[in-house]
Order: structure tokens, then sequence, then C-alpha cells
């Protein structure tokens, strides 16, 4: 019988259960910390992943953000967001060495995260859906019009 | 003329403290380094070390608090505002909180060795350190932090290293 982590299986449990409209996948449980499951164990390891809105107050994802990693190494990657608004990257394609610097980009529009990224993949385990002392709140886009369609099926 | 006189009195008197009082102060019979240029070391040491997925989270040791991590207030928001002076304090507190004992020390010895310091030698990555090396030996914010240990902050190099955080 295998070991298990008490502290990983109380941070899924805490996630909640699975939305029934929407199936396991790429476009499930947006703004959620990915990481919690994504370790290669629980389900497919992912090392970066996160959901961008429309603004910090709002639950509208943007599609088609270029999110821009740089890691210490000055390796970078490019990945994009799809139609709720979640973005991930496989260790195949980028395994970052920290710090890690992140911009996000849609039609010409660049935002640059103000502080590097030190260990967490997870955008929000540090973006959490509340801003308040320990969370900077959702990942926006100030540039984005209100007109995003939802092209989700 | 006295009026004069007692009127540069407290004028005088802060010169003189500045002057002649070392960077390190007594607290409850241990040396720490100054709080008055913590800010300096602090700002350097802001992305480096105190950001929310580092020790600028509160279930980990050495908490750091800044404007763009942990903030202290309930209604501060990191990204927002200035780092406050509450917040330096508290960070202030973190730092020499560590390890009270060994950090007199080496105020006492002028700095040296800081190494021995657990704060150092994991900030240079020269011990288990989850977040590996944040600093190197003689850069801008091992400069700053040293000499900050040693009573006579280096305020430019910290400067340059609260500037150059980006490229890290």
């Amino acid at each position: 019988m295998g070991c298990t982590n008490p502290l990983q299986e109380d941070a899924i449990a805490a996630l909640g259960p699975e939305s029934p409209a929407i199936p396991l996948g790429p476009l499930h449980r947006a703004g959620q910390p990915c990481l919690v499951c994504h370790d290669g164990a629980e389900a497919t390891e992912l090392t970066v992943a996160g959901t961008i809105y429309e603004r910090v107050d709002s639950t509208k994802p943007v599609p088609d953000v270029l999110v821009h990693l740089v890691d210490a190494r000055g390796t970078a990657y490019v990945t994009a967001t799809n139609c709720a608004g979640n973005f991930f990257v496989r260790p195949g394609d980028f395994s970052p060495e920290y710090p890690m610097r992140v911009a996000i980009e849609r039609e010409g529009f660049r935002q640059e995260m103000e502080s590097p990224v030190n260990g967490e993949g997870s955008c929000a385990v540090c973006h959490a859906t509340k801003p308040g002392p320990r969370s900077a709140g959702r990942v926006f886009l100030l540039s984005v019009a209100a007109t995003l369609e939802d092209r989700c099926p | 003329m006295r009026r004069m006189l007692l009127s540069l009195f407290p004028i005088a008197l802060a010169a003189l403290f500045v002057a002649c009082t070392p960077d390190a102060e007594p607290a409850d019979g241990l040396l720490v380094p100054s709080r008055v240029t913590y800010p300096s070391v602090g700002g350097a040491l802001e992305h480096r070390c105190a950001t929310l997925d580092c020790h600028g989270k509160p279930e980990r040791n050495l908490r750091l608090y800044g404007s763009s991590g942990m903030r202290l207030a309930a209604g501060d928001v990191p990204g927002h505002g200035e780092t406050t002076e509450a917040e330096y304090d508290a960070s202030y507190r973190s730092v020499i909180g560590l390890e009270p004992e060994v950090i007199s020390l080496v105020c006492e010895e002028g700095g040296r060795a800081p190494e021995r310091l657990s704060l150092v030698r994991k900030a240079r990555g020269e011990e288990a350190h989850k977040g590996g090396a944040r600093i190197v030996p003689g850069d801008d914010a091992d400069r700053c932090l040293t000499s900050w240990l040693s009573a006579a902050t280096d305020e430019a190099a910290c400067a340059r290293a609260a500037e150059d955080q980006g490229s890290e």
C-alpha cells in the first residue's frame, strides 16, 4: 500500500467537486490552483497553470491571451489561454527554474507581473478569487473589452 | 540666547545620537541590526524572498511582508500601495527573531562571518532552501544584507538590489 499525503488530500477536498456541466480536461476548474492535483500522480503533471479573467471582479474568462514565461536561465516559453481562460504548461514543454517572470498579452496590449514567481506553478495559489492581504485577486488583463463571447462548448 | 540654545538642543542631541551610536542596537541584552535602515534591506529582499509563494506565505518560517507580497492590514492587497512601517516592523521582527543569539554574535563581531546565520546561508543557497539561491556572495543584495549585519548598511547596494530584482 502506497503512502498518502494528507495535506494534498485536504487541499484537493477543499477544491470541491467537479462541475457537472464541464467535463474533465483543459476547460475544467477554472480559477483553481491546478497543480494541487496536476502533480503527475493525481493527474497529468503540469509545471505552470492558471486562469485569466476579464477583470479582477469578473468571472468572465479571457481566451487567446498569450502568457509569456521567462525563467532564471533565460529560457522563454509562450502559451495561450483557451476558451475557459485556462492555460497550462507540461513539463516536456517547459520546466522553469525559478524565479520566473510572467507577462500576459492580448491584441498588442502587454502587462507584466510586478513580482517574480519564486516557486509556485499554480497562479491561483497567490491569485485567489477574492483580493485580500494574502491574495492579489484574479489574474486579469486590463485592456480587454467587455464584449467577450463565450466560446466554450 | 538661552532660548536659542534650548531650541537647538534637540537637533544637537539627535545629531549626536546618529553620529555616535553604532548601527546595531541593543534589545533585551542581545544586539540586533538597525531597524532604522531595515527598509532598505527589506526592499532589496522583497521580490527575492517575500513573494506570496515564498516567505510572503504565513505558513512558512521567516514571514515577510511587503507591498507586492503578503500584507499586514486586513484592507491592504498585494500589488497596491507602498510597504507600510508596520509591515517593515513585522518583517524586521521576523528576521531578527530567527536566530537571535547568532545574529547578536554577528552584530557584536561587526558582521564577521554572516554565514553563521541561516538567513544568509539559505539566501545564498548554501543550505537546503526550497527557493534555492536568491543572492550571490558579493552581489548588491548580498552586500546590502551583510553590510546591514555589520552596522554599516550599504544604501547604494540596497537601492541597486531593489531596482534590479527583475533580472535575478
